[in-house]
This record gives structure tokens, sequence and C-alpha cells, in this order.
């Protein structure tokens, strides 16, 4: 814009002007500086060196150095193997074992949809989300004996974890929980004595997405097509009949699943849960109820 | 759990029995004196109260303990903010008096919100998706490609193998026949010579030469009457195909 | 300031908090800041200072209030427990958890269970995997008796004379050695 006609002016102007040469061209203004020598009272008498020392006597210290303690340029060493260690997730591991015990002893009511807020309600399990923690990876340990039928959404679960819970007629389903969201689930008690609204759960990172929007995992972004696909795929592998889940009596429990942008079930965001007086307030403003459905 | 509570198990003892004590009198006064001694039962109850509580609490600790909000009033700065009047809200309820409309994010929170998360998640999740598919699909291609060029390659192994030897066995060749040719001449000069002279001698070098050239020109006359015998060969086919025609 | 506009991750880092983790892993894609949106786009942890003062907040926002809600089975879920729940009794525990038994309180010693319902019986090790002691705890009643039947049992079973520990007044027996599996099997057997 304002760019261009410079530049048209300036080509205009070359063509009308004479030839350029070193006898009408020069620098552009502030290009030397004229060091002034130091004299008189501010600039003479140790001309900027300070007293003694190193400094004064032009014997300087190489950069870094601490005058004999170990720098720390050179504290910390060089370890590679944890070389991005801070830009990747952690999933802390939760054995089918382990919940196949909390589910005997009543810690956890397989009536209803399980995820990490009911298993981290249990006590059996806990995570730090500080520690770059995304979730619960469900582990293969105990998967043979492992003999419940449960709707439940981990973060992470490999092909064995989602067999064995396939195999005993449940759902299994991957999610992404943005740390936020993490800290609501791990403590939902705290969350809603601190009067805010719930807010949206936020969309995977994209080396995230993958694991996510794919059939295989569970992802919950997943196509549910590709989804009952896998299942039969697995049934085949592992050698169980596939269960049909329509026939079952607790089919609309087994197929509850979270919106995207849903962090509890149940509960939308933009709600406000007031403990004290049981009530929910929910927001009736057209720009607050679409700031929380985006 | 035991030792948080003690106090308030005593206090409500302490109480049972003071309560116990005054609301005979109470009663029986308030039965003789109808309606006019309201405001100093009032402050009689207040003071009573100030008795009866031992806790040595401080009024916002007696406040907590007995489920109401701490300060009526603000004391410090952090008791203006929103952040703490939500709080209350959570905490207390609709008793806490504090307008439930800050417990939603403002207009300026909203957009701020929305600012950040446009820079913070650029990508929807189908654009998100299709750069994994293509960036998927680009290391197929690539580890295609290269499997082709390796496949290719490989087909031509053979070949090469015996190109390679060939060319080995050629220059070989080359170098046994070039070696044959020299010892032939050096025994033909050492046969013409008669006696056995040292090869590096100067005649010996010399008849080398002179052999060497002569070997040379008839090679070059039988190429030459190679090559006319096929032009001839060639000149007859001709002809006979022209007859034939 | 201009350290800010070069890429979107540092920008991102800006935004992490205590953590100081890139919360999106997007790569560095150049994207252009205006002046105005980084001065209100500042750091903010979750402190009182940063909050705003509720006399500046000028939003009304209509709201329904919601008594006693058809959703509020939901919140009730997420609420933590008062105390640890009882276990019913069901007909088989897939886990391979062995609830305490009615026979076990008629023995002259009782092993207490935990509060998780499991039995105390732990490993110690120490002196970087040296030493190896397992040590049956909340025992009540004749707990010398119990030391002798826990000794019968171990040299029976390993053949040799495996030393204890009868600590009364503490309420445990400390086995040397790794038999934390032979004393749970033993435990069990009877009824604890």
């Amino acid at each position: 814009m304002g760019s261009r006609q410079i530049t048209e002016k300036a080509l205009t102007m070359l063509r009308s002007l004479p030839r350029v040469s070193l006898g009408n061209i020069r620098d552009n203004p502030g290009y030397k500086k004229n060091p002034k020598r130091g004299r008189g009272q501010h600039g003479g008498d140790k001309h900027g060196a300070g007293n003694k020392g190193s400094g004064q006597r032009q014997n300087y210290m190489r950069l870094g150095y601490e005058t004999g303690n170990n720098p720390f340029y050179l504290r910390m060493p060089h370890e590679h193997y944890y070389k991005g260690h801070h830009l990747r997730r952690q999933y802390p591991p939760f054995s089918l074992h382990e919940l196949q015990l909390i589910i005997d002893k009543d810690r956890l009511d397989i009536s209803k949809p399980i995820d990490i807020a009911s298993i981290v309600k249990s006590g059996m399990y806990n995570f730090t989300p500080d520690e770059k923690h995304f979730g619960i990876n469900l582990t293969d340990v105990g998967a043979d004996c492992f003999a419940a039928k449960i709707n439940i959404e981990v973060q992470w679960a490999s092909e064995q974890v989602i067999a064995a819970i396939e195999k005993m007629g449940g759902v299994i389903t991957t999610a992404y929980y943005d740390p936020h969201s993490l800290y609501l689930l791990r403590d939902p008690k705290k969350f809603f004595e601190s009067g805010q609204s719930i807010p949206r759960r936020m969309i995977p990172p994209p080396d995230a997405i993958e694991y996510y929007t794919s059939a295989k995992s569970r992802g919950y972004l997943a196509d549910p097509e590709e989804i009952s696909k896998d299942r039969l795929r697995l049934a085949q592998k592992y050698g169980y009949e596939l269960h049909v889940l329509e026939d079952d009596p607790n089919y609309e429990m087994l197929c509850e699943r979270k919106d995207p942008r849903q962090i509890f079930y149940g509960l939308e965001p933009g709600w406000v849960i007031n403990l004290k007086d049981q009530c929910i307030l929910k927001p009736k403003d057209s720009e607050l109820q679409r700031f929380f459905a985006s | 759990m035991n030792l948080y509570f003690r106090p308030k198990l005593l206090q409500s003892r302490l109480t049972s029995v003071f309560r116990s004590a005054t609301t005979v009198s109470e009663v029986v006064q308030n039965e003789q004196v109808d309606i006019d001694d309201t405001e100093n039962s009032l402050a009689r109850e207040a003071e009573i109260e100030k008795k009866r509580n031992i806790s040595r609490l401080s009024a916002a600790h007696y406040n907590v303990i007995n489920g109401r909000r701490p300060y009526k009033e603000p004391m410090a700065l952090p008791h203006l903010t929103v952040k703490y009047n939500r709080k209350m809200y959570g905490k207390y309820g609709a008793a806490s008096g504090v307008n439930p409309n800050i417990c939603w994010p403002s207009k300026l929170d909203i957009e701020e919100k929305q600012e950040y998360e446009a820079v913070a998640y650029p990508f929807t999740i189908k654009e998100m998706m299709t750069m994994v598919a293509e960036k998927r699909e680009q290391e197929r291609l690539k580890t295609q490609q290269r499997d082709n060029e390796i496949a290719a390659k490989f087909a031509k192994l053979g070949q090469w193998k015996k190109e390679l030897k060939e060319k080995i066995a050629k220059k070989e060749a080359e170098v046994e026949a070039a070696k044959l040719k020299k010892e032939r001449l050096i025994e033909e000069v050492r046969r013409h010579f008669g006696f056995t002279l040292d090869p590096r001698d100067e005649r010996f070098q010399e008849m080398l030469a002179k052999r060497e050239k002569e070997q040379k020109k008839r090679e070059k006359q039988a190429r030459l009457e190679a090559r006319e015998k096929l032009m001839i060969a060639k000149l007859q086919q001709k002809k006979v195909e022209g007859v034939s025609e | 300031m201009a350290t800010v506009w070069r890429s979107q991750s540092a920008f991102a880092r800006i935004f992490a908090g205590k953590s100081g983790l890139i919360l999106n892993n997007t790569a560095d894609l150049g994207a252009k800041l205006n002046p105005a949106s980084i001065s209100t786009l500042k750091k903010h942890y979750s402190n009182y200072a940063h909050s705003p003062f509720v006399r500046k907040i000028q939003e009304q926002y209509e709201f329904e209030i919601i008594k006693n809600p058809p959703e509020w089975e939901y919140v009730q879920r997420l609420l933590p427990f008062e105390s640890i729940p009882k276990i019913t009794p069901k007909a088989a525990y897939p886990s391979g958890w062995i609830p305490q038994k009615e026979e076990a309180s008629n023995l002259p010693y009782f092993i207490e269970r935990n509060k998780n319902q499991d039995l105390s019986i732990y490993l110690d090790i120490s002196y970087r995997g040296m030493r190896k002691i397992s040590k049956i705890k909340k025992i009540e009643g004749d707990i010398w008796l119990m030391n002798d039947d826990v000794k019968d049992f171990l040299k029976k079973r390993y053949k040799r004379y495996i030393e204890t520990r009868v600590h009364e007044l503490g309420k445990f027996i400390e086995v040397k050695g790794d038999y934390v599996n032979a004393l749970n099997e033993w435990a069990y057997s009877k009824g604890f």
C-alpha cells in the first residue's frame, strides 16, 4: 500500500537523477560514531575502567566465570535423554486389577458411567496435573481376571485393555482433558466451592489428535461406525464373542458419553453449582450461552 | 478431627447448661412483661452470647465454624475482589449475600478467552485430522518411492554384477594379452639375435621397436582388408537384391 | 515485547502458569499478534491480586436458579465419600480380594483389617535390599501363641527355622525374610 508508492516514487526519481556513483551517495545517518577520547573530569582519571582488579588491568575473566565456584552454565549437565520432557504428556498407570479391586470393594458404582473423577473419588488413584499428568493410563495387569461390565472413560488404553473390557460386554472410551479440566475433575468439590461457572473442555493438541480420532484406540472423536468395526476385529483377534450392546438392558448407561466440550457427566459448561443451597444456576443470557456452547 | 471439634462440643454442653438456666427465667420474664422489653431482651441475648462463647476464637473463625461467611463487611482488599466473592457464594450459597452475576465471566473475560483460544488452538479438529492424514500419506509415499527405487535397482543387480565381472575380466585379459605380445616379441628378437641379450640393451630395444612397428602395420593392413571384404560383401548383396527385384 | 512476537509456542509459554508447560504442542506458525492484544493478555496466576474488583464488573446476566434440579444426582456423584463405603458381601471377588470371615473371631488371637479392608502384612526393605522383614500388624489377643503358630507354619513350609520378633505393645510380629505371600495365605486360611 504506502510502501508500494514509495518504491515507485524512488524508482521514478532514479530514472531522472544522474548516474549513481561514489561521488553522489552517502551512508545513512548514524553509521559512523566518532569515539571521543575520555578527557576531563568525567571521562578522564580511570577512563571507565574502575579500580584495580581484572577490569582496570584489562585481564578479564571469561564470560560465565564465577570466581572459582562451579558456574551456572556448567552446573546442569547435558542430559539429552530428557530433552523435550516438558512437552511430553504422562499418563500415570492404573491397572485393570486395581479397577476390579475398587469395584469389589464397592468404592466405584458400576451402574453409572465411570470416568477419572469417580476413580479419583474412590481414593485408590491420584495424579498431579502439575507434573504433566494428563490422565489415566489403563494397563493390562489383571486383564485375564477382569470380570465387570462397565462404561469407562480413560485417557489412554492399549489394545489388550480394550479387548478385556469389551469381552465382558462393557464400553471403553479414550478422551482428552486439558490440564485445567483435570484439576476440576480431581477435586470437583473444591471447584464448586470456588463459585466459578463450569468451563469448557479444550480440544486435544495436534500431536494427540491422531490417537483420539482413531477408532482403534476408541477415541472420543472417532467415527462410531469405525469403532463398531474395530470391536468386531478385536473380538475375532482375541477370540471372544462380541456382545450385542443393543440387546443389553443397560444399553443407555453403557452408551452414555460426554460431549467433547463437557467436563462432568450431566453438567453442562456455563452452569454454576451451589452446594450449600442445592441448586444449579443456568445462564439465560444469549451471549453467555453462545460462548459456552462454542 | 476429634481435637478440632472438641471446643465446639464443650461449648454446646456449656450452652445447653446456660440455656437451661436462663430460658426458664426468660420465659417467666416474658410472660410477665409483654412487648416493651424486646430491645432489652435482644441486648441481653447478645450479652449472654458473648459470655457463652468462651472459644477465644476470632469473630471470623467463629462464623466459619458455624457455617457463616467470616466477614460481613469487607475488611481487606481481597474481600473486594471477584475471586473472593465467588468463593463466598460457592461456599455459603445465597446466605453469603453475593450477587451470582459475578460467577460467570465478564464480556472482557470472554473476549480474552476467545482470543487466547484462537492463538493456543489455531486448528479445528478436522484441520488437524487432515494435517495428520497428509503427514502419514507423505511418509507412506516416501517409503514407497524408496522401496520402488531399491526394487528397481535390485532387478538390475544381477546384470551389474555380470558387467563388473566382465569389465574386470576384460581388463585382465588386455593386460594378459599385452604381456603375451611383449613376451612374444622379446622371444622373436632373441631368436633373431641368437644369443641371450639383456632386454634392456639398446639394440634389443631398437629391434623391439622395429618389430612392434611391423606388427602394427600388419594389424592395420589386416583391418583394412577386413573392411574391404565387408564392403564387397555388401555390394554383392545389393547387386543380388537388385537382380531379384 | 519483541521476544513475545516471535513464536507461538513462546506465546503459549507465557500462559502456561505454574507448570510452565506448553499446553498445546503447536509448531511455530508465526502468528501475528497486535500490540493491543498483548497488553490485555497478561499472565494471570489465580490469586487475589490479579482478580478484578466487584464494583468494576457491570455485567448483569439473566440466569435462572433451579432448586433441587434433576441433574443434582450428577453433582452428588462427584462429591467425595464422607467415610469409606462398607463392602457388601458378594458371591465372588474376581480381583482376588478375600473378605474377613466370622470364624476368625473364635481364635485366641486376631488380626484386624485396615481401613481399606486389607490384611496389614507388609514387607519392609532396608539397607539397599539386604534386609527384608515381613511385618504382621494390628494383632490382638494372645500374640505369643500366634507367634508360635506362625513359626510352625513357616518351618513346615520352608523346612528351616525362621526368626521372628514379637512386639506386644506395638501389636506386631516381624518375621525375618520375605514371607509376605506365605503369611497372607496363612492369615486367609485362618479367616482373618
